[in-house]
Formats: C-alpha cells, structure tokens, sequence
C-alpha cells in the first residue's frame, strides 16, 4: 500500500528517491511506465482491438414494438412508436440479413436477442428466425445462442413447445414484491402481472431452460421480499436461475444514456444501498445465483457493447439500429435491410469510426479508460455528432464506484476510504 | 458490405472526394477512378466539369443512381473518410488469423550479389531454447487473438540450413492447432537448392504451399543467384521444383524479369518449366517482378533511381504479362485488380504486415511486425520470454494506431484509401519518425499504377490514357 511519501513522489515524479524494491513493484503494477511508452496509444490501440474485432455478432430483433402491458414507467409506452410488426418480408430479410452479416464478421457465435415490444406476440416471426438461423449455422459450424427478453406473460407451454429447442435463456422482470409489482407491471386492464410471471418462470426452469431474472427495487426490503417470496416457490433449490437487480427508475433507460437528474439521483441511491443489497442476498442464501457485473468489472474501452462492430438492432420496419433504445425513431436508423442483404448508411461509418481518443476533453481525462467516451448517442443527441465526448454523471460516479470497490475488496485496509 | 447508400433520389446529393480524373489523349473523355470504392467510368468532359464543380442534383436520375452505385456522387451528408476510416480499422484490428513468419536464420548458401541482407549476423542460428520459446509464442499468441486460422511462415535466410528447427516449430505448431480445432496453414520460402529428397520429407508434410524463386532462365539466373564459390544454382533450383511438382500443394514461382530488355529474355525461363511439365499444374502461380533486393520496400523506397526503375516496371508489366498469357501461361497468373501481384492491390491499410496478428520471430527471438524489417533492431516490437511470453514495445503501439486519416498530408489526400499513408517503417528509416508525413514518390507510383491499369485492362477505352 501506497504511504502519503509515496504518493508525494508519484505524483511529482520524484523516483530517484525510490527504491529498487519499490520501483519493482510499481513497474509490475504499471503505475510506473517507460517513458517510452505513450498510454493512450496503448489505450486506443486496445479499444480498437474490443471495437473491431468482436468474437461474437449480435442481433436484436424487435419482432414487434407493440405490447400486451401498460406499464408505468415504460419508455416505449411514452414514445410516440407505434404498435408495428414485422411482416413476413421483412422476416426473411432479417434472416438472410443475420447470415450475410454473421458470414462478414466471420463470426464464431450468433447471438440473437429476441426483444421488443413483447416478442411473444409474434411468435412466428421468432420462431422461424431461430429455426432458419440455427440450421443454417450449424452446418457451418457456427455456434447459436438465442435470449428471449419476454414480460413472460404469454410464454404459454405452446410457445415453449415451439421456442425452447433455441431458448439458451429467458430474461424475465419483476419490478419488486408483488404488492408493488401489481401496481407497475400492468395489463391493459390495471391488472397486475406477478403471478402469471412466476408461472412463466416455473414453466421454463421445468423445462431445464435458464431463466435470468432482474428484480427493480427501491431498497433492500424490496429485495427481501421478493427473495424470500421466490425462496418460498423453490426457485432458491432451482439449477439455471439467476438474477440481478437494479433501482426501480421511473425513466428506464440505461445508465450511459441518462444524464438527467432523476437517472443521476437513482444511480446514487443504487450505490449507496448497494452494501446492504448485498447482505440481505447473504443471509437470504442467494448469492450463487447473483449474476450481475461488479462495481469495477464493468470497465470496458468501448463505452456501450452496441457501439462496436457486428451489432445490429432490427426494428420491425426492417430497419437496422445501433442502439436499442432508437428502434422505431427512423431518424436514427444507421442502415436498413432489403432482399438478401443490408444497406448501411452515414450513421453507421460516423458510429464506428468513433474513437475518445480523438476528442480533446477525453484525451486528458484520467477516467478515459473506465470510459470510453460515453454514449455515442448521447453525444450525437447534444452535438449533433458522434465524434465528441458525453460524459453524463460518468466522472461523479467512477470515483464512487472506486471507492466502493476498494471498502468492499480490502475491507482491513480501506474501510475509511474517502 | 459494399458503402451503398440507403438515402432515396429526392436526398442531396454531392461528388465523391475521392474521385480521381485521367485524361484520355485524342478522344473528349476522362477516366473517372474512385479511390474508395475502386470504381472506373468513362466520362465526357460536361459531366467531369458537373462533378468537378457543378450541381450533381441537376443530374439526370438515371445517371445519378448509376453514379450513387458506384460511389462517384454520395449523400451529401456522408462523410466518405468514416467509411475509410471504419474499414481500415477493421481490417487492422480483426485477427481471424495469426501468423508467424520464423527465420530459422539469417545465413544463406547463396551469395546473390542484389541480396542485401546483412552479413554480421549470418552465422547465428535459433537455440534450442528460443525455438521452444517461438512455439510457445505461436499457441499463446493465436489463442489471445482468437484466430480461426494460424499461418506458419519458414522464411530467412535460407530456412532448410536447418531443416531440424524447420520440422520442430511446424510439427509442434500443427499438432497443437488440429487438437485445438484451429486450421493450419504452413508455408515456406527457399531458394530451392537445398530441397533434396530428405529435407522434403523431413519439412513438406508441414508445409502447404512452397515458394520458388527464378532469375530467369539458367543463363542469367546462372549470373545472379549464384552459390559462395560463384557457381550458379539454377539445376538446384529445377530439382527442387521436380520434387515439389508431383506433391499436391501449392507451387508458387516468383519469376525475376528485367524491363529495360524489350525481348524479355527472362521469360524464357517459361519453356524450361513446360519441359519439365510444370505448365498445366493444379495449383501452381507464377508471378513477375524486377530483380530487387528482398527487403527493397524498405532500404529503397525512397531512393530515386529505384522509384524510377519501380515506374518504368508498373508501365511494362502488362506486356510482360500479355507475352506470359500469349505463351499460355494465363491460367497460373492472377493480374486482376486487387489481386496481389496485380497493378493495383486493394489494401486498405498500407501493407498486409501491418496489422493486427503479423509477427516474424527471428533467430534472437526478436520479434518485428514485418519480415523485411528483422535484424533492423530498431523496429522490434519486443523479445521472446520464457514461456513464448512478449511484453510489446511503445513501438507497436505507435505502429498500430497510427491513424492515416488523421495524419498531415494524408487526411484529405484523394489517394489516402488506396495508400494509406504509405510505409511508416520506411517513412521511419527516412524521418526517424513513425508517424512522419512523407508521401515522396508514394503518390506518383499510385497514379502510375492506376493508369497503367486502366491501359492494359480497358484498352479499346483508355489505352491512351495520360
């Protein structure tokens, strides 16, 4: 560990003073380099290196942008996007889309997310995506995994019975205990939806299919109810469930994308909660199924997995989208499909030559690495281009999260950490 | 995917900026290239001045679309660099495959008087312990880089001084690559002589595709690729272009021709191998090149008399060529755009070595990004550790993110995506700087070799092309 000296001399760069040991271990640890070396060469030439070449090609389909909930805090719901969905054309299209691509990226697995809307409201188009494209890649030796993102209400056995052969898992959302749920995640009608998700839920783990579930919540006692409800169904004793959780927001996007004081507020409420989330998952026994990146293991170059080559959204116009949430807002469309293949336009090139380093404000930024420039769609929202840094309530909360780290990780050493 | 545009017709429209103009002597037309997508047109001379400095939405539809196709007009939002810039960075950071070009040594048995590789370091070879080292670098190295392929490249020197090392380092590496469901794909480089019955059976069953160089027939080849003594080599050579001919791999013959001769005395080397029955053979290639020190791209780009020599050979290759194609050799040469040893090579990135996955090991367990710059100490990106470890140089990374888009005199060069700013390593032996802007005679050869292309591949359009 670092002592107020040392600190001094690093900082100063004072290292004649060091010693050999000394010297030793911060050469191992980087904190000292050759004055050779150039960082943010060697930052730029490893975020390329994650940007470009991705071992794997994902694709989100939106079958439909309808849906059969109404649900409260729903961004779709506010928007003004209609209840469009794809038709058999543009099925196809996706289709050989998703193979002419796959075969471009010379990609080893195809990931495709079945998203929405609610996809089980077309389940044919689903269906025949996941059949198509799984023969076609497995006679080329290509791995498939499909991800269905479902509110679970219509996963009804007959769906199963079409679907699961796919299904690599089911993502299902409850937003809280059921008494909060039921006000939240709502039919058309007012009526709540808890009970027919954890029918759902108990209809695919039968059928050995991996079901990750996120539970929104407002505080660990939400957690704990919701915990103790699922322990109480036999789901704690289920092999292939996981879950994780995440602050109930009433604006539901992600955390790159929101720079708002209600997003900003939520995130602080999440990392202060965040020790006493964990302790209820402790006592409650669930740790082993907790599947959610820690604090720091979020670090990635690139700021958002879908600013990198070989993602693709599919809106059910057929038209190809970086970024999940400007599917349908054909103002935003990077490309759009046609018979047997894609056509990429402007905002596609603008999208993946982006590179921070370029960019005056994150060339000198020492949270660049953590970074990677913010969301490119941010940026393009507030400048009008993609080529310019979006640093949201990036810096504010690299720092917490550091923070939190260390008291978590070296509780003996760093428990007074400020 | 081609850069086709999703705009519709009633968008704006504007003219490429990489569209490139040539004159046609004698007749109103111009030769229209396009830097990026490659593209070539026959244009008249009002729609050259309409896309030079007119309003291309005044066009007719039909002609606009037609020009939308191929990239000469584009939206007029579309910035054209970011699609340059994207693809070559694609091309720069995907590692589909890895590949290693070894030099068991530096020493050869020939004594070839342009040959310019340097004697102090001949007599080394690679030890024991830095042939483990390279083994364990390849499988190491293709895993990290998440290669579907690892191509082996026995290079030098004259690798089969040590067929030994030849045979550990490529059995080794295509065992391990079929257990691990990775393909192999082993080459080698000799000057033939040494290819006898038992290197051959030692090395080849590792080896794919072999290359095969000739100065021509025995007379001249006799002159130049000469042993110590001064003997020449060419029977050598034949005999092991006999053992390799009845093997099912690829044969690749790099054939040496002097342009000043306007006979081209050196393809008389093409009767020789007729007789020997090599015309016809599945899988042989053949290509022409002006007799050049190997490592020429480096110690001569920039030397005066070489770039002329390297122009008049861009204008006379075609006849070369046609002459090799007249004696029926066409099916074993590929001269098309974009194919390597054609006029144009489509790279978009400046050379193939200068990416992502390339590493040549030589017999210090020195490690260089491109083969002609090993034994240039300078320009290792790092040395073999225990365990075929590599901590990168700050070279490499300079090497690898140098961003030709962005460098002065690059960036709004209409040539930059065929060029991309050239060699840096030869620009560094000029400027003693990586990142250096020194384009010299860069451009000029481009032009050469466009027009020349255009010449020999549309003649009854551009044969007058200037």
């Amino acid at each position: 560990m670092a002592d107020f000296e040392l600190k001094e001399l690093l900082e100063n760069n004072k290292f004649d003073d060091l010693t050999e040991e000394h010297l030793d271990v911060l050469k191992t640890m980087k904190i000292l380099v050759d004055d050779g070396l150039d960082e943010k060469k060697v930052l730029s030439f490893r975020y390329c290196k994650e940007k470009y070449s991705s071992p794997y090609s994902i694709f989100v389909i939106f079958p439909t942008l309808a849906c059969n909930l109404a649900c409260k805090y729903c961004y779709e719901r506010t928007s003004e996007l209609s209840a469009r969905t794809m038709d058999e054309k543009t099925v196809v299209n996706t289709i050989s889309f998703i193979k002419k691509m796959a075969a471009e990226d010379n990609t080893r697995t195809i990931l495709i997310k079945l998203y929405g809307g609610e996809p089980l409201l077309n389940v044919a188009a689903c269906t025949r995506i996941c059949e198509e494209v799984s023969s076609w890649a497995q006679q080329l030796g290509m791995q498939v995994a499909v991800v269905l993102q479902t509110n679970g209400t219509l996963l009804t056995e007959d769906v199963l019975d079409a679907l699961a052969p796919y299904l690599t898992y089911v993502e299902l959302t409850v937003d809280g205990p059921q008494k909060n749920h039921d006000t939240i995640r709502i039919y058309k009608d007012g009526s709540g939806t808890y009970q027919d998700i954890m029918s759902a839920m108990e209809r695919v783990t039968k059928r050995g299919i991996h079901t990750a579930l996120r539970i929104n919540i407002r505080n660990e006692d939400d957690l704990r109810d919701v915990l103790t409800d699922l322990t109480e169904r036999g789901f704690r004793e289920k092999r292939g469930v996981t879950f994780y959780y995440a602050q109930t927001s009433s604006f539901g996007l992600c955390e790159l994308f929101s720079n708002n004081k209600l997003c900003h507020d939520d995130e602080e409420r999440a990392l202060e909660m965040s020790p006493a989330v964990r302790e209820v998952i402790k006592e409650l026994k669930w740790m082993e199924h907790l599947e959610m990146p820690d604090i720091l293991q979020k670090q990635k170059f690139v700021a958002c997995n879908n600013e990198k080559k070989a993602r693709y959204v599919i809106d059910p116009y057929g038209d190809i989208y970086l970024c999940f949430f400007r599917a349908g807002q054909k103002e935003y469309r990077a490309g759009t499909l046609t018979e047997g293949e894609g056509q990429f336009g402007s905002m596609y090139y603008e999208m993946l030559a982006r590179n921070p380093l370029q960019f005056e404000e994150c060339r000198t930024c020492v949270y660049l690495p953590l970074c990677g420039g913010g969301c490119a769609m941010r940026a393009y929202e507030q400048s009008g281009t993609f080529h310019t840094n979006s640093c949201g309530s990036m810096k504010d909360f690299a720092e917490k999260r550091i923070l939190m780290y260390l008291k978590r990780k070296y509780p003996d050493r760093f428990e007074k950490v400020i | 995917m081609p850069e086709k545009k999703i705009e519709n017709n009633q968008e704006k429209i504007k003219s490429s900026r990489y569209n490139v103009y040539y004159k046609v002597k004698g007749k109103e037309k111009h030769a229209l290239f396009n830097t990026l997508t490659r593209a070539i047109l026959s244009i008249d001379i009002e729609l050259k001045e309409v896309l030079e400095k007119g309003d291309v939405n005044t066009l007719e539809p039909g002609i606009k679309e037609s020009l939308l196709q191929m990239g000469a007009v584009v939206p007029s939002h579309l910035d054209e660099k970011q699609i340059y810039e994207f693809r070559h960075n694609m091309t720069k950071y995907t590692a589909e495959d890895s590949s290693f070009v070894i030099f068991p040594t530096y020493d050869c048995n020939l004594r070839c008087p342009y040959c310019y590789e340097g004697t102090e370091k001949l007599s080394t070879f690679m030890d024991s312990v830095t042939v483990q080292n390279t083994i364990d670098f390849i499988k190491r190295t293709t895993v990290e880089n998440g290669s579907k392929v690892v191509i082996l490249g026995l290079y030098g020197g004259e690798p089969l001084l040590y067929p030994e090392i030849c045979y550990q380092i490529a059995s080794a590496v295509k065992e391990w690559a079929h257990s691990n469901n990775i393909v192999y794909y082993g080459t080698l480089t000799t000057n033939g002589t040494l290819l006898n019955e038992e290197t051959a059976q030692l090395v080849l069953p590792y080896i794919a595709s072999v290359h095969i160089t000739l100065d021509g027939p025995e007379d001249i080849h006799n002159t130049m690729r000469v042993y110590r003594s001064g003997k020449g080599s060419y029977n050598d050579v034949m005999r092991a272009v006999e053992v390799v001919k009845d093997m099912p791999k690829h044969l690749t013959l790099r054939i040496h021709v002097n342009v000043e001769d306007e006979t081209y005395k050196g393809l008389q080397v093409l009767d020789d191998l007729e007789q020997r029955g090599l015309k016809g053979r599945e899988n042989l290639h053949i290509y022409f090149k002006q007799l050049e020190p190997p490592d020429a791209c480096l110690s001569l780009s920039l030397d005066k008399e070489y770039i002329k020599k390297k122009e008049k050979g861009l204008n006379k290759f075609p006849e070369v060529w046609k002459k090799a194609q007249e004696m029926g050799w066409g099916p074993h040469m590929s001269v098309e755009a974009g194919s390597e040893h054609g006029m144009l090579t489509f790279n978009i990135i400046p050379c193939d070595h200068l990416k992502r996955g390339r590493y040549s090991v030589d017999p210090f367990g020195d490690v260089y990004l491109c083969p002609m710059s090993a034994g240039r100490k300078h320009h290792s990106i790092g040395t073999l550790q225990k365990g075929g470890g590599l901590i990168l140089a700050p070279s490499y990374y300079t090497l690898l993110t140098r961003s030709p888009a962005h460098l002065e005199g690059c960036s709004e060069c209409q040539y930059l995506p065929i060029c991309s700013g050239g060699c840096p390593i030869s620009i560094w032996e000029e400027t003693h700087n990586y990142l250096g802007s020194y384009c010299g005679f860069l451009k000029q050869l481009k032009i050469t070799a466009i027009k020349s292309h255009l010449r020999h591949q549309y003649p009854e359009k551009f044969s007058e092309v200037i």
